[in-house]
């Protein structure tokens, strides 16, 4: 990571407005994971990046089929439980033997994977591809795959209790449509199409079921690739993964054990003593409300005080809470606008000389749902808890962590900049 | 229509600048020699030709340490970079080594006089062949 020189001779800005501006893809700062993973391009494809170096992932917001918009992918550490992810032929891997499909090797959307094209020979229905991977947790978690479509009108995964001999939840998707839908059982089914033509020529999407099932059963990760009638289509399979949680991380490859991607670490030097200031961040929301708090961006050591945080509420709503002890907190939440995993949020959050603290969110590019400014006003302290700042988890200890793609990070000078003033600077 | 819009990629960092830079010049420039023989016959030998693109770059206030940190990546190991005339044409993107300014020449913006906050500063881009 290159140094950043001109940090050390400040006034860093002739704007004197501006205190801190960061955006996806930009040095700076002090990144690390300590392990590789994998990322989309924009082509589509899939890439591994090695460990500490951070992840571009290319979206596409406008919705013409181009990835034009690049971002930071930041999260959390996720153990793919699945072995053999990619690897799916007939027979000789950790899936279970087939003889309901003809397998066939196919070009993969992974850099340096194989993809596996799966004819069913119509001689059953719910012809599908199992794995038995441990016992249920008891907690939410979420299975997910990579399709190409050749001509299947459906796609099916499951996670399954083996104990019981039932299915905890099972999505469907409907290729005519790319919508997702809970098939069987109880849960959260999730689509996201990651390429209208992917290296088979088909359209590629990632299905994916959320379920919590009993903990201690069995549990067996079932692959429907041409759903559950009885027919002769044909469906190729990139990618199949397991992991503990509320949503599909980013793609983790395994071959013959499972494989846990490290924790992104995003962290930059600050050095402002807390003032008044108006903060603008723009990310790809990858979560959901999980009932517990989820850190976008802080200022300030781990959870030692005084400290700025902008977070995701347990009720899935963005707060900013200024601390100066554990007594004095000033805290501002939204009393609308849930978060949901995909959106694109944008988050404008105010602390007042006063020690109030407001916050703003845009969900969507929907008008912003503006909360109230704090009851509570602590004095502004003369430091914070620590010269540091930091993106989608707490800085130093790197807990209660927000999975996001990153766009943009900008904090100003004063606290009555507006949406228009600080779209401006990012180009938003 | 394009915007001119310049996207860097280098060392694994991406840069995408706000503002489009100038329009920029051409430069052919030939390595090699040539003498003038005392009958007054001229010869040369070409060891290669540079093609090379002259660009100014208008850079905001805030993305200026993003610039020198490329440039100085640059000076410092030689190495080609991906250049993006405009982001959202891939079909204007080419590898390519910085070739001036060069390790010893300071890395130097002009303030815009038009715009406080906006910085120029004139870079040479030199074709990587393939």
């Amino acid at each position: 990571m290159p140094e950043i020189g001109l940090g050390i001779f400040r006034p860093l800005y002739y704007s004197p407005d501006l205190l801190f501006c960061w955006r996806a893809g930009w040095a700076g700062g002090a990144f690390s994971r300590a392990s590789s993973a994998w990322y989309i391009g924009p082509d589509g494809r899939i890439y591994q990046a090695a460990s500490h170096v951070h992840r571009i992932e290319w979206y596409d917001l406008d919705g013409d089929g181009v990835r034009e918009t690049p971002t930071t992918l930041l999260e959390p550490a996720a153990t793919n439980l699945l072995l053999d992810s990619c690897n799916l032929p007939a027979s000789g891997s950790a899936w279970a033997p087939t003889s309901d499909f003809a397998v066939s090797a196919a070009t993969s959307i992974f850099q340096g994977q194989t993809a596996w094209r799966h004819q069913n020979l119509g001689q059953t229905m719910f012809a599908y591809r199992p794995q038995a991977v441990g016992t249920l947790t008891g907690q939410p978690e979420t299975a997910s795959v990579i399709m190409e479509r050749v001509d299947a009108s459906e796609t099916r995964l499951s996670i399954y209790d083996n104990t019981l001999g039932v299915h905890v939840a099972q999505a469907r998707l409907d290729w005519a449509t790319g919508t997702a839908t809970v098939s069987t059982g109880a849960g959260t089914a999730r689509a996201r199409k990651l390429a209208n033509a992917g290296p088979n020529g088909g359209p590629v999407y990632r299905l994916s079921i959320t379920g919590t099932g009993t903990a201690g059963n069995q549990r067996q990760i079932r692959l429907y690739p041409t759903g559950a009638s009885q027919n002769t289509q044909a469906a190729i399979i990139h990618h199949v993964q397991h992991e503990v949680g509320a949503v599909a991380t980013s793609p983790i490859v395994t071959t013959t054990a499972a494989v846990t991607r490290a924790r992104d670490v995003l962290t930059f030097p600050w050095g402002y003593a807390p003032q008044a200031m108006t903060g603008y961040l723009r990310l790809m929301c990858l979560t959901v409300a999980t009932g517990s708090l989820q850190t976008l961006f802080q200022i300030g050591n781990g959870s030692a005080d005084p400290r700025l945080t902008v977070l995701i509420s347990s009720a899935g709503r963005p707060r900013c809470d200024y601390r100066r002890s554990g007594t004095e907190v000033a805290s501002s939440e939204a009393g609308t606008g849930q978060v949901n995993f995909g959106n694109l949020l944008e988050v404008l959050w105010r602390l007042r000389q006063d020690g109030r603290v407001q916050i703003e969110h845009s969900i969507d590019h929907a008008p912003p749902i503006v909360a109230n400014v704090s009851s509570a006003a602590p004095v502004l302290a003369a430091a914070w808890s620590g010269q540091i700042a930091g993106l989608s988890a707490r800085p130093v200890t790197f807990d209660f962590p927000a999975p996001a793609a990153w766009l943009d990070a900008v904090v100003l000078k004063g606290s009555e900049w507006t949406w228009d003033d600080l779209r401006s600077i990012v180009g938003a | 229509m394009l915007l001119w819009r310049p996207q860097i990629e280098w060392d694994g960092h991406l840069l995408r600048l706000s503002l489009p830079c100038r329009p920029w010049v051409p430069v052919s420039r030939g390595i090699g020699g040539s003498e003038v023989s005392a009958a007054g016959v001229p010869a040369a030998y070409e060891i290669r030709r540079d093609r090379i693109q002259r660009v100014t770059l208008r850079v905001l206030e805030d993305e200026w340490e993003q610039v020198e940190a490329w440039l100085a990546w640059a000076q410092a190991t030689a190495q080609p970079f991906k250049w993006r005339f405009d982001q959202n044409a891939p079909a204007t993107e080419y590898d390519v080594y910085l070739d001036a300014p060069a390790m010893g020449d300071p890395i130097e913006p002009q303030r815009s006089a038009d715009f406080g906050s906006v910085l120029e500063i004139t870079i040479d881009l030199r074709y990587r062949e393939a």
